[in-house]
């Protein structure tokens, strides 16, 4: 059998997909296993051993050639990368990265036989969402959503496997790299990244001072082992600690794979919202995240034991007092007297607690009830309630239309109404946050209705608002015309 | 990859031709192989432009 996992996000999905990888191949020992991945990233996937062959894509040269080549020789380059890996004839191809340009390769590569998980694209070239952990990631998760199931177990869900604490393993060849480039670290330090793949993850060196400065008086025996990029080296050079002789500045001095031995041998590291928080997962090595509000952290924070996230709404609204007061407890071994998540001691579906925070769950315990069958949330606020109430009204009024078509009464789906209907959803998903989960699942079923006969196409958009009305009768109850479905049923 | 390395017009420019092009054998031609090579290249542009935003997807509902 001969797999393709598809993952052509930054270098930090890369690394979350390693455990996902081992699992997989634990599973399946015979299982010959191809990766694809951005050229950049490639260095992300080398110390994959399960990882049999290793498939690039270069955007820079499929950009470079679109841009500089005759109008008949546009998609030349494209279809020989696409031939290559269709000619391998994949058993399964594994999209693990959500997003079009992945999905429109996913089906080009695809054959007729070919089993495929995650996004590709139906025959009219409509996304095809095939099953239902990607469906979840379509419909809830990213920024401003409400999801707080970590991509890495996203990532096991889609593959269908279970991750055990094995699957996060650093290979030793990796770590030796390191350690015959870096053989003169400083004896007891913390890792520091001060980079981040955008300018709204990263820190002023007056910020960096500041904690940096705050730690070393409280832990004098202690280094700082600065990390970063090449474009980084001004940032680092500019932070500065009453005693320079504990700072360490190796921004743009490393290579990837230093980094697994830096880490491993810090006794902690404190990063942004970047991939290193994703190399000290791999090591099981305790982070402290000072993450932001241009991600979520629920989905892409660090899962080593005893991890900490600090979260603040960006770099500008940094709170330095309380990052400076949380990290000399952690280091000291002391509860965090600030508001802060914590990794969870057992593994659970949410990677994190929450410590100090007034936890808004309604939204996320509904996606659980949605997908997972959970208990649905209790509703305890009167304007939620009208707009689950308005939203049942809107169902019933598309399902009625829709069981006249049925039974002959109209003689094509009456789309005005049914738009109409949408329209209002939508005006309801802007109103109010609460029910947004209900409809995002709602507008992802839509869309996962494929090219099919019209009685099928029917069918299913039917079953979507039956299915709807049910889980808005949770919280509203049944209508006359529901109960009548029911018993049809 | 950074949108640097190419000038914004310049990719703005070819999105624009190869969304002409793309139109164009969707509506003589139907979803064929050629218009998925098209849309593919045209997305590998759009992530340029965006600095690879690689959770951004979009479908129409059916």
């Amino acid at each position: 059998m001969k797999v393709l996992i598809i993952q052509l996000a930054r270098l930090g999905d890369n690394y979350q997909v390693w455990p996902v990888v081992k699992s997989f191949k634990r599973n399946n020992p015979d299982v010959e296993l191809h990766y694809l991945c951005r050229s950049s990233f490639r260095g992300a996937i080398t110390g994959l051993d399960e990882v049999d062959r290793l498939w690039e894509l270069s955007s820079a040269d499929h950009v470079d050639h679109v841009l500089n080549c005759s109008d008949e020789k546009l998609t030349d380059k494209m279809e020989r990368q696409i031939q290559d890996l269709k000619t391998e004839k994949y058993d399964q191809v594994v999209n693990l990265t959500f997003s079009p340009l992945s999905s429109y390769l996913t089906e080009a590569i695809s054959n007729e036989d070919t089993k495929v998980l995650g996004y590709t694209r139906h025959e009219d070239g409509y996304l095809d969402i095939p099953d239902d952990a990607s469906a979840l990631f379509f419909g809830q998760l990213g920024v401003g959503k409400f999801n707080r199931i970590h991509i890495t177990r996203l990532f096991s869900a889609v593959m269908g496997v279970d991750l055990l604490e094995e699957d996060w393993q650093v290979p030793g060849s990796i770590l030796a790299k390191g350690a015959l480039r870096f053989p003169n670290l400083p004896e007891n330090y913390l890792a520091i990244h001060i980079g981040g793949s955008t300018n709204n993850k990263l820190l002023s060196a007056k910020q960096w001072s500041a904690i940096l400065d705050s730690v070393h008086k409280h832990n004098k025996d202690l280094s700082f082992v600065l990390l970063g990029s090449q474009k980084e080296r001004d940032l680092a050079s500019a932070i500065t600690i009453q005693n320079p002789e504990r700072l360490l500045n190796l921004a743009g001095d490393t290579e990837v794979d230093d980094l697994f031995h830096i880490i491993k041998h810090s006794r902690l590291l404190i990063a942004p919202d970047s991939s290193l928080v994703h190399i000290s997962s791999l090591l099981n090595k305790q982070c402290i995240n000072l993450s932001f509000a241009s991600v979520n952290f629920w989905e892409t924070g660090p899962l080593a034991q005893n991890s900490y996230v600090l979260w603040n709404k960006s770099p500008l609204h940094f709170d330095t007092d309380s990052a400076m007061s949380a990290i000399n407890s952690i280091l000291s071994n002391e509860p965090v007297q600030v508001r802060h998540a914590k990794v969870k001691e057992n593994s659970s579906l949410e990677a994190y607690e929450l410590i100090g925070y007034d936890d808004r769950d309604f939204e996320w315990n509904l996606i659980k009830a949605i997908y997972l069958g959970h208990e649905f949330p209790i509703l305890d606020d009167l304007d939620v309630y009208q707009a689950f109430k308005q939203l049942a009204e809107l169902t019933d009024m598309a399902i009625r239309d829709l069981e006249m078509v049925r039974s002959g009464q109209f003689q094509n789906m009456n789309l005005e109404i049914i738009s109409n209907v949408e329209k209002l959803v939508e005006t309801l998903e802007k109103l109010v946050p609460q029910v947004r989960p209900i409809i995002w699942w709602f507008n992802t079923e839509k869309i996962r209705v494929g090219p099919w006969s019209d009685q099928k196409v029917f069918d299913r958009n039917f079953d979507i608002y039956t299915q709807l009305r049910t889980l808005l009768a949770i919280y509203v109850g049944t209508s006359f015309t529901h109960s009548q479905i029911v018993e049809q049923k | 990859m950074s949108k640097n390395q190419f000038s914004e017009q310049e990719l703005r420019e070819k999105l624009a031709k190869l969304e002409k092009l793309s139109k164009k054998i969707l509506e003589s031609n139907g979803y064929t192989k050629e218009a998925n090579k098209i849309l593919l290249l045209q997305e590998l542009i759009k992530e340029q432009l965006r600095n690879e935003s690689t959770h951004y997807t979009t479908s129409k509902a059916r």
